[in-house]
């Protein structure tokens, strides 16, 4: 039988600000972005936050409202990247079978390690680990640890106490806890799918599970229809997959939530380029390129709205990458727009602001008209993109029009420049009055981080 | 950020800020609650979050040049 370990950090952004502050500790505090009287949202709020009522996603200031004495302490994302990976580093130690589920999660499968310590289960390994972090990495930091059969209970778990909580779910126990855990408690069922499982009367994990699997296949399909029956009978086969047996990337992309809701296209444009940027950074660093760009935004009553283009060529410019998304910016924003004008012409539209050898630019439409141009009214709140379908450089044809290498040479300079004095020492002009403001969005997914200069000790 | 002057213990391989002079006034550090390190451009900067009894300050040491700064 396996034993899966799962560790969530608790609070953790807000808690790592604690650390580092003592002076923070036993506060409310909720950690967000940059600049006083700013609209953003808290990325976690601290232990003594949630007793208001602010958590993670709470705006700063829907936060102070809930609570005016409420510190807001600006994000550092390197830290807690740093941290994180101290702690996955801890896990490794004891198992080379680590997932990282997020920044501050991770999955460890601790099966022979318990049989190697000759333990009777996994609890003094858990109370070691909780301990190490503590010793080695900072005293305040706590976190939650679950321990079961399988990934999905082992989650479970570890929800169950927080914070600083050690929960043990064995085999006897499956039956009692799916007839209390209700369906929105299940790692994978979000505010859409709960709704969806309600309305047929499915509120309890039990009930999940007792339901016919050969309905749920009906309704959800033979993929989610088959995980939500074994979801519900507590079962989860899913292997625990280390970063070096992840699959390789499938899209590339960032999001960034505004400091205040805008109606104004040309400040979206501005942080749409600054993404656009990043994103081109990211792909160029991992070497890869990409055809269909998406542009994402949430308006200011979260509703949400993309659009995609695929193109002829992959690209991986930042610029490039703006271009098309800014492209789809304004056409959600295109107010004298009628339905038939835009379906029909999309191409020609779109031809008119990417580069010429992209000439051949198809759009796929995600939502309809209708709900297009009633939204162009609504601010937005949040903007994000992102280049999926995409390949290895090297597997593509390289230009060789002597404009085209020309812009690879600039490129390639821009970025040797960054490497050597970090990222946007060298930027467009155009990003001057945002580059502040966003420059600390986090670098993609810590997942796949090495383990690097951990062996310092402080 | 401002060039200080730093007071550090080396201890096996572990290195601990002690004190540090700014403006010609001591400060001597009571503890040091966190330190990570991070990566600008091909520089490795390490932040130690450390503090007194009255306040709490982020020291920056550039390992490239070897100085320490006080940040905000």
């Amino acid at each position: 039988m396996p034993t899966i370990l799962h560790l969530d950090m608790n609070s953790y952004f807000a808690t790592v600000e604690q650390q580092s502050n003592p002076f923070l500790r036993g506060k409310p505090i909720c950690v967000g972005g940059k600049g006083p009287g700013e609209r953003t949202v808290c990325c976690a709020a601290s232990i003594e936050a949630k007793k208001f009522g602010v958590k993670s996603g709470t705006s700063t200031w829907e936060a102070r409202k809930l609570c005016p004495n409420i510190i807001v302490v600006e994000a550092d994302y390197n830290k807690y990247q740093y941290i994180s990976q101290k702690v996955f580093a801890i896990l490794e130690s004891y198992t080379p079978l680590v997932e990282v589920f997020s920044i501050d999660e991770a999955f460890a499968d601790i099966t022979y390690a318990v049989i190697q310590k000759g333990f009777i289960d996994a609890v003094p390994i858990s109370m070691e680990i909780k301990a190490r972090i503590q010793d080695e990495i900072g005293d305040y930091l706590k976190c939650s640890i679950g321990i079961a059969p399988n990934k999905l209970l082992a989650k479970l778990a570890s929800d169950m106490v927080k914070p600083d909580g050690l929960t043990i779910i064995k085999n006897d126990d499956i039956d009692a806890i799916r007839r209390k855990t209700s369906i929105e408690d299940l790692c994978g069922v979000g505010f859409r799918l709960k709704e969806r499982l309600n309305n047929i009367g499915i509120t309890t994990m039990f009930e999940l599970g007792e339901f016919p699997a050969k309905s749920l296949i009906k309704l959800f399909g033979p993929h989610l229809g088959n995980l939500l029956h074994n979801m519900g009978k507590g079962i989860d086969n899913s292997p625990v997959s280390p970063y070096y047996e992840m699959p390789e990337e499938k899209s590339f992309g960032h999001s960034y939530t505004l400091p205040q809701d805008i109606t104004d296209i040309d400040s979206a444009k501005r942080v749409l380029l600054k993404l656009s940027e990043k994103v081109g950074r990211r792909m160029r660093k991992a070497d890869f390129m990409g055809r269909t760009v998406h542009l994402y935004l949430r308006y200011f009553d979260r509703s949400d709205y993309g659009q995609r283009v695929t193109l002829s060529r992959y690209i991986n410019d930042g610029y490039d990458i703006y271009k098309v998304a800014c492209g789809l910016l304004e056409r959600c924003g295109d107010r004298s727009a009628n339905n038939n004008v835009i379906l029909n012409s999309s191409e020609e539209s779109l031809n008119s602001f990417e580069t010429d050898s992209s000439r051949q630019a198809r759009t796929i439409y995600s939502s309809s008209e209708r709900q297009r141009v009633e939204k162009f009214y609504k601010p937005i709140r949040l903007v994000g993109v992102s280049v999926t379908n995409i390949l290895h450089s090297h597997q593509i044809s390289l230009p060789i029009l002597p404009e085209d290498t020309k812009e690879e040479q600039v490129k390639n300079t821009l970025d040797t420049i960054n490497d050597k004095f970090g990222e946007f020492t060298v930027f467009r002009g155009a990003l001057v009055e945002i580059k502040d403001r966003i420059e600390n969005i986090p670098d993609g997914r810590n997942k796949r981080m090495p383990l690097d200069n951990l062996r310092l000790e402080f | 950020m401002e060039s200080i002057k730093v007071l550090v213990q080396f201890d096996d391989n572990k290195v601990k800020p002690i004190a540090f002079r700014r403006n010609g006034r001591l400060y001597k550090i009571a503890k040091v609650n966190l330190v990570h390190s991070f990566k600008e451009g091909d520089r490795r900067i390490f932040n130690f979050h450390v503090s007194d009894n009255a306040n709490s300050y982020n020291l920056r040491f550039e390992s490239d040049i070897l100085k320490w700064f006080l940040e905000e």
